[in-house]
């Protein structure tokens, strides 16, 4: 089963329509890279598979977005979001919470652990997000002392720890040093094998190194998705062609 | 020190020259009284004008007592309302029609004070007086609420009518700070799954120092209201926990009496260390603040 199935997908901030009916067949356990130039859509189409995109106001979604089968309009938004963790462009984990807390709440409030067994969760994300070793000493220190790079890994322990189904990441590099984007770029090769990872990248190259399957948006339409080495090796579209060499973007 | 420098200067000569030459005035002022009676006069409670100066003797501490008695109610009942009328406005209601809820809070924030005076005399003492009855009746046996003969012009009126004034006040405050969380946060909160509830409260947790520097703000606004207060507080050199006891506050004594102070010989002098009292309740309470913040590791 495909872990996430969009048909006819229609979004419109008041008078502005950004997608434009896109359809998007995204398999489990996958890294699914959705690139294309600045303004395209493709922040949006990240936002709506979550229903991030409804803490707008204004906003009109048409066509419908399955998760594992279960549509994600239908079900309760708090499980939606806790079923499909959201990594950002800036990393924003809260500054004034220290790292503990800042895996910890959510994990409180959501239920899923209980005493000290919240203990075991947070060190269990901060492992998968490969931060355990940085932070394991001072994990009471408020989280606006880590770099960048750590930031973003917590954010990404904040979201493994609710135990995601999906997990999306919009422009996760976008902000770090080239040091810090490789780091979160090899998470990413380990995470694709046990979560479906959703990646939105203005970089081809980005795609290329991460994704298996690439979906290039391009004005609010997919213009050709595949299996990366089809994408950037046989692009069966001029735009797509143009695109992954440079001449768009 | 380069023209740009100088050419400030005058401003911030100004501000602090003038901070500096009140404290000086109000303490040069206060010495005769300190020589009389000495620092007796902020921990007792006598008020006895006399045309003997040997025979006057002034004690404000119901004053103090009453100061921080009616502002602390106020803050009590202003706080959960102000967080929720900030939420509410930021959060709840469109952005198109946010403005009519903002224009009339931020209104009340500035009318004139007198008008919450004149309507505390008319219709909340004469409202609350029934509450008091009612709970008096009930529950006299408890020092909060026991107060032989309450009539209405009480602590309680007091604070109730400051919490309305500095209401307005703190809710712009609040709801300022709440709508300047950058969106990123925002976003980070609702994409963890949390209820608006959960999330709201990591949003307020975010913005505590606001909160705290609100409250102390409206703190001292209380602290400094004087006509309103002193028009439903009952002017009594009064200490009593209970509620419904009537009592004064520092600057309702000041108003009430300067006018004839000037005809007793100690008594401008009292007044003058009362105001130093005022002064350095605000003082405290400042410096509380800071140090709150700073424990928090903010400031």
């Amino acid at each position: 089963m495909n872990a996430v199935e969009i048909e006819g997908l229609r979004v419109r901030y008041q008078d502005l329509e950004v997608l434009k009916g896109v359809d998007l067949d995204i398999p489990a356990k996958v890294c699914f890279a959705i690139m294309g130039p600045s303004g395209c859509g493709k922040s949006t189409l990240l936002k709506t598979m979550n229903r991030l995109i409804e803490l707008n106001e204004g906003v009109k979604i048409e066509g419908e977005i399955r998760l594992f089968g279960e549509s994600i309009f239908k079900v309760d938004v708090t499980r939606l979001r806790r079923e499909v963790g959201m990594v950002f462009q800036h990393p924003n984990p809260f500054p004034h919470m220290s790292i503990y807390d800042n895996v910890a709440f959510a994990v409180k409030c959501n239920g899923i652990a209980k005493g000290k067994e919240i203990d075991r969760v947070v060190e269990w994300a901060l492992k998968k997000a490969a931060l355990w070793e940085e932070v394991k000493e001072r994990l009471k220190n408020k989280a606006n002392q880590l770099s960048g790079g750590q930031m973003q890994r917590l954010c990404i322990a904040r979201a493994l720890a609710l135990k995601p189904k999906v997990l999306l990441m919009d422009e996760p590099t976008a902000n770090l040093d080239p040091i810090a984007a490789n780091k979160i770029e090899d998470l990413i090769q380990e995470l694709k094998k046990e979560y479906t990872i959703v990646i939105v990248t203005h970089s081809p190259a980005q795609a290329a190194r991460v994704a298996e399957y690439v979906a290039f948006l391009y004005m609010g339409r997919v213009i050709e998705v595949g299996e990366v080495n089809e994408i950037f090796e046989r692009p069966k579209n001029e735009l797509t062609e143009k695109y992954v060499t440079g001449r768009i973007g | 020190m380069d023209k740009f420098k100088i050419f400030l200067m005058p401003s911030v000569c100004t501000v602090f020259g003038i901070i500096i030459l009140m404290l000086l005035v109000f303490t040069l002022n206060s010495i005769a009284v300190f020589k009389q009676e000495g620092f007796a006069i902020y921990t007792t409670n006598i008020w006895k004008a006399s045309e003997v100066a040997e025979e006057e003797y002034y004690g404000i501490l119901a004053a103090i007592y009453g100061t921080i008695y009616t502002s602390t109610i106020a803050i009590l009942i202003s706080l959960p309302i102000s967080i929720g009328l900030a939420i509410f406005v930021s959060d709840l209601i469109p952005k198109k029609i946010r403005e009519f809820f903002i224009i009339p809070i931020d209104v009340m924030a500035g009318l004139p004070t007198i008008l919450y005076g004149i309507w505390g005399v008319f219709i909340l003492v004469p409202s609350i007086s029934g509450i008091i009855k009612f709970f008096y009746e009930r529950l006299f046996f408890i020092p909060l609420f026991s107060y032989y003969n309450p009539t209405g012009f009480s602590y309680l009126s007091a604070g109730v009518l400051l919490a309305i004034m500095i209401t307005p006040f703190a809710t712009s405050l609040i709801r300022e700070s709440y709508l300047a969380i950058p969106n990123i946060y925002r976003e980070a909160v609702y994409s963890l799954g949390l209820t608006r509830y959960e999330a709201t409260k990591i949003l307020l947790s975010y913005i505590k120092p606001a909160i705290v520097a609100g409250l102390l703000l409206a703190f001292g606004r209380a602290v400094g209201e004087t006509v309103a207060v002193s028009l439903v507080i009952g002017n009594a050199f009064n200490i009593h926990p209970s509620l419904f006891a009537p009592g004064y506050t520092i600057s309702s004594l000041i108003a009430n009496q300067f006018g004839n102070a000037f005809a007793y010989e100690l008594m401008p002098s009292a007044l003058f260390s009362a105001g130093l009292a005022l002064f350095s309740i605000g003082l405290i309470v400042n410096f509380a603040g800071l140090i709150i913040l700073k424990r928090w590791g903010y400031a």
